[in-house]
């Protein structure tokens, strides 16, 4: 049974709200589950159809439309769009492709691989984590929101287990997530907040965090 | 558009934006895939946000194209495009007054699920679930049509 992300945010996503750290995170759940894929192909036709039911009042007046149709000739018809895939990356679905220019692994305080990725004025928190088999995060809880897409390999907590293509949102209390036997887990997570980590030895590690050093 | 809260004049130039944009767009239109309304709905709403909130967006007009390109085997990827503005209709006529607003203003004031429940003074609780049980809803009914197919 795969884990999909909720209705209300792949609504959220289907009508292009959603900021851009969660829209990434979604994105890539899109890009690699049929199901959620469906549920907002859905939707968007759904609106198109309701779309026409709107279209009574006009929007685009007779000059306007006269300057657009003028534009036309200078605009390029531009060839479907191809996105390059980095090599040793061939785990990224093309919506991350843009982010993971001129990015490299580094190795984190916790002994696990991390790729912080750079947002366009979103303040979300975004990484890509890596863990190899049998690996855990340190315990934790999240002080705020956190979104967890898995693009290889699988990890189990409390909660269930997650493979690619699974989305999580949460979870409310403390989980230890630990990466399944097989390929390293590498996994997107959207944080709104820093997590609070909550291990007796790792609470020291807290300030760290909280400056983003981790 | 208007109702997203582009002033007339904005919504002027979404909309010169966007039928541009569909020109330049055409070649990667696909039938079998998605109505023309669906397409154009999408590359409008991509502009409107590209003008309105030009950073804070990590996926271009080109996410339709990512979004539908991926798949190739999915069953009801013909469906939508052969369903009928009245089928539409039909569905969300069978959704409760409730549901529809809801759905309504997403569409068409692009406000997020939060936003929805700040405005109609609601519990989150209760929106996220309205959008819950009118999705499944339309769920069941394409399911059903896919399958007379």
């Amino acid at each position: 049974m795969s884990h999909l992300a909720p209705d209300e945010l792949l609504l959220d996503y289907a009508t292009g709200v959603l900021p851009e750290g969660p829209a990434l995170a979604v994105a890539l759940h899109v890009a690699l589950e049929p199901e959620a894929r469906r549920t907002v192909r859905r939707l968007r036709g759904l609106a198109g159809a309701l779309l026409e039911d709107e279209a009574g009042e006009a929007v685009l007046g007779d000059a306007a439309l006269e300057r657009a149709l003028a534009r036309l000739d200078d605009a390029p018809v531009e060839p479907r769009a191809e996105t390059a895939m980095r090599p040793g990356f061939d785990w990224a679905p093309a919506p991350l492709r843009p982010y993971l220019a001129g990015k490299s692994w580094q190795r984190g305080f916790g002994g696990f691989d991390e790729m912080r990725l750079d947002l366009h004025g979103d303040r979300h928190l975004v990484s890509l984590l890596r863990l190899e088999p049998g690996q855990g995060l340190p315990r934790h809880r999240h002080a705020a929101g956190e979104y967890t897409v898995v693009l290889q390999g699988g990890y189990t907590d409390n909660t269930g287990n997650y493979v690619a293509g699974d989305f999580a949102v949460g979870p409310d209390g403390e989980h230890k997530p630990i990466a399944d036997p097989g390929e390293p887990c590498i996994a997107l997570i959207v944080l709104e907040k820093p997590i609070v980590l909550t291990g007796l030895w790792s609470r020291l590690l807290n300030p760290l965090l909280r400056r983003g050093w981790m | 558009m208007m109702r997203g809260g582009a002033d007339p004049e904005a919504a002027q130039e979404i909309a010169q934006e966007a039928l541009i944009m569909v020109w330049r767009k055409a070649a990667s239109f696909d039938a079998r895939r998605a109505s023309a309304a669906t397409w154009i709905y999408t590359i409008a709403r991509n502009k409107r946000i590209d003008l309105l909130r030009r950073a804070a967006r990590p996926l271009s007009e080109d996410d339709w194209l990512t979004v539908y390109a991926a798949d190739e085997a999915d069953a009801d990827q013909s469906v939508l495009a052969g369903q009928t503005y009245m089928r539409m209709k039909e569905l969300m006529e069978g959704l409760s007054p409730d549901q529809r607003i809801v759905l309504h203003k997403a569409f068409f004031e692009d406000k997020t699920h939060t936003a929805i429940a700040a405005e109609l003074a609601l519990p989150l609780g209760t929106v996220k679930s309205r959008i819950r049980l009118a999705l499944s809803k339309l769920r069941e009914a394409m399911e059903r049509e896919e399958k007379e197919r």
